[in-house]
């Protein structure tokens, strides 16, 4: 390393003071460059003045803000959509599930070893009936997209729950 | 509870009117510093309209305890560090010289009227060495010089230790009295 640059480098540590003067007054080199850095320093500070800025730009700004954080990303409309549409069908095939162990009963009768699991399906479903209806349409509701306000579905759920078990105020 | 925090919590729900507020309050500092940083008055509202939306869409995962303008401060010069990275390849440093109509003087008491004349003469000679430095130290040069900043400040907003930016100061600062000396201002 040159001792033009040794010096600089004791100057960037700011280890220098008289020395670095005495420096100066006999390198041609670092006095060039001193003056030029005195230079720099006294003129950096001038700054490009800042134009005013718009006076709707807040405003433009936080449209575009309040649009931007409406989008919800793609994956998850993609997942919200499977989610819905699985729990429609689920509620659905609650609610008409007699509908179709009727069915499956005309083919129990070309298929006798359907008998057991229609049996066991129907006993099941006069069993819970009283719950399995209101689950169903609280799935189709949610499905269909009233999940978005959940007292909406409490309420109508706890209806038919209520009339469902304590007296037959619905018939579904 | 600090009202900054109440409207940032707000903010967070996506209140637009909170919206709004952080908006009007950071839109000169967010506004200025990128318009010091890239010097073009189109590109800087660019910036800092993408920056409040990259900030404010992000708000959810913010935690209003801590505090915002420095978070936001960062966001805006990482943005402009971008901007001036992909202009490196873009422009050329020819008709630039004019491209800031008028100056104002950052360091307190009023310069005298040498260093006034010496400034005009000088200052597009020194502009044109800005644009030679790498991006991120002629941020840190206007960071310091065209905008105040304390070095606590800066190393919060660029992640430097004090000492490392200190020394990168320093050489960028030496780069450019290089210049003016080739230029033959010395």
């Amino acid at each position: 390393m040159s001792e033009h640059e040794t010096w600089w480098m004791k100057l960037e540590a700011g280890e220098l003071d008289e020395a670095w003067e005495e420096h100066l007054r006999t390198c041609p080199a670092c006095a060039r460059e001193w003056a030029a850095w005195q230079k720099v320093e006294r003129v950096l500070p001038f700054a490009p003045a800042i134009p005013p800025l718009p006076a709707d730009f807040a405003v433009r700004t936080a449209a575009l803000v309040l649009k931007r954080r409406r989008l919800v990303p793609f994956w998850l409309q993609l997942l919200a959509l499977l989610g819905f549409a699985g729990l429609s069908l689920g509620g659905l095939f609650l609610m008409t599930l007699p509908a179709v162990g009727r069915w499956l009963y005309l083919v129990w009768v070309f298929g006798p070893g359907l008998a057991r699991v229609l049996e066991v399906m129907a006993q099941f479903w006069q069993a819970w009936q009283g719950v399995l209806v209101p689950v169903g349409l609280i799935l189709v509701l949610t499905g269909l997209g009233l999940g978005v306000m959940p007292w909406i579905t409490a309420w109508i759920s706890a209806t038919l729950i209520y009339c469902r078990t304590h007296q037959p105020c619905l018939k579904l | 509870m600090d009202e900054e925090v109440r409207w940032l919590q707000a903010a967070q729900q996506g209140d637009p009117q909170a919206i709004t507020w952080l908006i009007e309050r950071y839109q000169q500092p967010v506004y200025g510093l990128c318009y010091r940083l890239l010097e073009d008055a189109q590109e800087a509202e660019d910036v800092a309209q993408e920056t409040f939306i990259k900030a404010l869409t992000a708000l959810r995962s913010y935690d209003p305890q801590r505090p915002f303008r420095p978070w936001l401060l960062r966001i805006a010069s990482n943005a402009c560090i971008d901007r001036l990275r992909r202009r490196r390849g873009e422009l050329s440093l020819d008709g630039m010289d004019e491209a800031c109509d008028s100056w104002e003087w950052m360091a307190g008491a009023d310069p005298s009227p040498e260093q006034e004349l010496e400034a005009h003469e000088l200052r597009q000679a020194l502009h044109r060495g800005m644009r030679t430095l790498a991006a991120e130290d002629a941020v840190l040069l206007k960071l310091f010089y065209w905008m105040n900043y304390s070095y606590e400040e800066i190393a919060a907003l660029t992640g430097l230790t004090i000492p490392a930016l200190k020394s990168r100061l320093f050489r960028a600062r030496r780069v450019l009295a290089q210049r003016l000396q080739e230029e033959g201002y010395v």
